[in-house]
């Protein structure tokens, strides 16, 4: 964990720093007449000083427990329903809400369960449909279209 | 008397058939959320706020606020069934509750978790009813100064209590104030830190964040999980017997007066508060050795601090716009949606609407032990489905969660990068909260600042000088040096 929070504290020094330039561009004021940028300023300080803190503590610590990352298969599935999400969030302005979603539910339950394709095809187009009817006509939620007007 | 007065008041428009309807519905949806392990009350209300915007405001909060209560009440039954909390607050429940229904005693273990929410939450709105108006009076006296000490007071707080650790507390905390700071600044209208985005100009709407880093993080943290057996035992009689009640009474109560407390406090989440409720409970038992075997008053006392903290924390909310946990945060931004200011104010120009919530949680209390118990073999049979199959669906849900808010896809990646955000977060053992009540009270608390300053041309004496300010203010870093101190005796032992 202490290398973990070494390296959490040196993103977040860099983090503040990022938001301590972005603050520098605006206008700051005085504090009897702050401006845009005062708070953040302040903010990307405190973000910093904490950033500090932590890296000073991660350097002090020692034998405390590992950070508890998956195993290797748990650590595939995650990386595969990640991938998996990108390219349904991708997919979805070309094809529509309908297909893709009809497509990630394919491909997210086999990555989770390797039931038969026909099953999980239906169970992925009963649920599209469900979601569909809920959300676009019983609640009237607007769902992402695809290209020429693709549901 | 003019408590009782509005009350009667609430009742009149909580009572009126539409928003019955939306209380129900919140109450079975918040059931459904507690029951179902891997989406918790925050995310489902986040979820739902898209929808809830197309509803008058009353019977979209009224419902918002079913969802969360609603879910304390589910969350039990998985915890009692299955040994698995359906909700992070139900954690303790599985200690006793399972034991019980291992040895054919579900049945008892349910119903007195009913009994026991009913009365805590009954007995927590009663102190909701009188305690408000007092807050609202006192609130009613604060400036710019006082609200930057009370927003700073909540956030040090929650701060403090959210984690292991302070600096990766504060660090949240500093996060989600940047985060709020994202977007056209109200009082110039220049924009901040948009990059030249066009949608980042509109900021980091917190529905998109709390979906993000609560549902889609938990369902990449159960995707490490193996498969959960499904409880196969009958369940039989429901109620509890003589000797139950008569053992859960005074559990109940401890139990209420415990969750009402604590639940005042913000950063004192619902998992805490049970266990300081269990822990409480066993230390007044004749048999503490006995906790952990399948006693009664392990169920009934943390069921009853988990709904009466409930009703506590809308205290902070309604009357002071301070929001005690991320679920609460989440009902802030829903309010502020819907044009409603929470703070004294809101008790002045809009007391039918606060009243009709207020008298909606008692009917939806009622709707809640009335409707739990005979419809537990329908939860028990929704658990029968595989989370394989679960959570793709939810995972979709969010996606529709997020787009509703503004119709933007830009949106559903900042969802997913939260989500993975979210994960990282929990495995650094990050807090979460802190960071969403500082993305809600962000603006909030730059405004008061900003205004405090302005007022006394640029002397921060100012918070120091106005007493109530410099109270919230002391006690803020009484807070974090407890917590500091605290922690370094625990490095040391």
């Amino acid at each position: 964990m202490a290398r973990a929070n070494l390296l959490a504290g040196w993103v977040l020094v860099l983090l503040a720093a990022l938001a301590l330039g972005g603050a520098l561009r605006l206008p700051i004021g005085r504090p009897g007449s702050p401006e845009p940028g005062f708070v953040p300023l302040i903010e990307a300080i405190v973000l910093g000083l904490t950033g500090l803190a932590l890296i000073a503590d991660a350097r002090k610590t020692r034998g405390d427990k590992p950070v508890d990352w998956p195993a290797e298969e748990p650590k595939r599935m995650i990386f595969h329903l990640s991938l998996t999400m990108i390219g349904y969030i991708l997919v979805m302005p070309v094809a529509g809400f309908t297909l893709s979603t009809f497509l990630f539910l394919v491909v997210a339950i086999r990555a989770w369960r390797r039931y038969s394709i026909p099953a999980t095809a239906g169970y992925a187009a009963l649920m599209t449909l469900v979601i569909q009817v809920t959300f676009s006509v019983a609640l009237s939620m607007p769902l992402p279209s695809g290209l020429y007007g693709l549901p | 008397m003019e408590s009782i007065q509005n009350l009667l008041l609430g009742f009149s428009v909580a009572l009126q058939p539409y928003n019955l309807f939306f209380c129900l519905v919140g109450s079975l949806i918040g059931t459904l959320v507690g029951v179902l392990p891997g989406l918790g009350p925050a995310a489902s209300m986040a979820i739902l706020i898209p929808f809830a915007a197309g509803l008058p405001p009353t019977a979209a909060i009224i419902m918002l606020t079913a969802i969360y209560y609603g879910a304390m009440y589910g969350g039990s039954t998985t915890s009692i069934l299955l040994n698995i909390p359906g909700e992070a607050a139900s954690v303790v429940t599985c200690l006793d509750g399972y034991q019980m229904a291992r040895q054919g005693r579900a049945g008892p273990a349910l119903g007195i978790s009913a009994i026991s929410s009913f009365v805590a939450g009954t007995i927590g709105l009663i102190g909701l009813v009188f305690l408000s108006p007092v807050l609202v009076d006192v609130a009613l006296m604060f400036g710019p100064p006082e609200h930057f000490g009370l927003l700073v007071l909540g956030l040090s707080v929650a701060v403090s209590l959210a984690g292991k650790s302070l600096a990766k507390g504060l660090a949240a905390a500093a996060f989600g104030l940047l985060l709020a700071a994202v977007g056209i600044d109200p009082q110039s209208g220049l924009s901040r830190y948009a990059f030249g985005v066009t949608s980042l100009m509109g900021g980091f709407d917190v529905v998109v964040v709390v979906v993000g880093l609560f549902a889609i993080a938990e369902v990449l943290s159960n995707a490490e999980e193996p498969a959960f057996e499904i409880f196969q035992g009958k369940i039989a009689g429901l109620w509890p017997n003589r000797k139950d009640l008569r053992d859960s009474a005074a559990p109940i109560a401890r139990g209420t007066v415990v969750g009402f407390l604590l639940g005042l406090i913000p950063g004192v989440v619902p998992p805490v508060i049970t266990f300081v409720s269990y822990d409480l409970e066993k230390r007044c038992s004749k048999h503490p050795e006995l906790f952990g075997t399948g006693r009664i008053e392990g169920v009934a006392s943390p069921e009853g601090a988990n709904n009466a903290c409930t009703s506590s924390g809308m205290i902070p909310l309604f009357t002071l716009g301070l929001p005690t946990t991320a679920s609460l945060a989440v009902l802030l931004g829903a309010l502020m949606i819907h044009g409603l200011q929470p703070g004294p104010m809101l008790f002045v120009q809009q007391k039918e609407f606060v009243w009709g919530v207020i008298a909606s949680m008692y009917v939806g209390n009622v709707m809640l032990l009335v409707l739990n118990l005979p419809l537990i073999p329908l939860w028990v049979n929704l658990l029968k489905i595989p989370y394989p199959l679960l959570a793709p669906a939810i995972l979709v849900i969010c996606v529709i969660a997020a787009y509703g808010v503004r119709n933007s896809l830009f949106d559903v990646w900042i969802m997913l990068a939260f989500g993975f955000l979210g994960y990282v977060m929990r495995k650094l053992e990050f807090p979460a909260i802190p960071l969403i009540i500082a993305l809600i009270l962000g603006d909030r608390l730059e405004n008061a600042l900003r205004q405090s300053l302005t007022l006394s041309r640029g002397s921060l004496l100012v918070l120091l000088t106005r007493p109530i300010a410099a109270g919230f203010l002391v006690i803020a870093i009484a807070s974090v040096g407890y917590s500091l101190y605290y922690q370094y005796q625990r490095r040391r032992v």
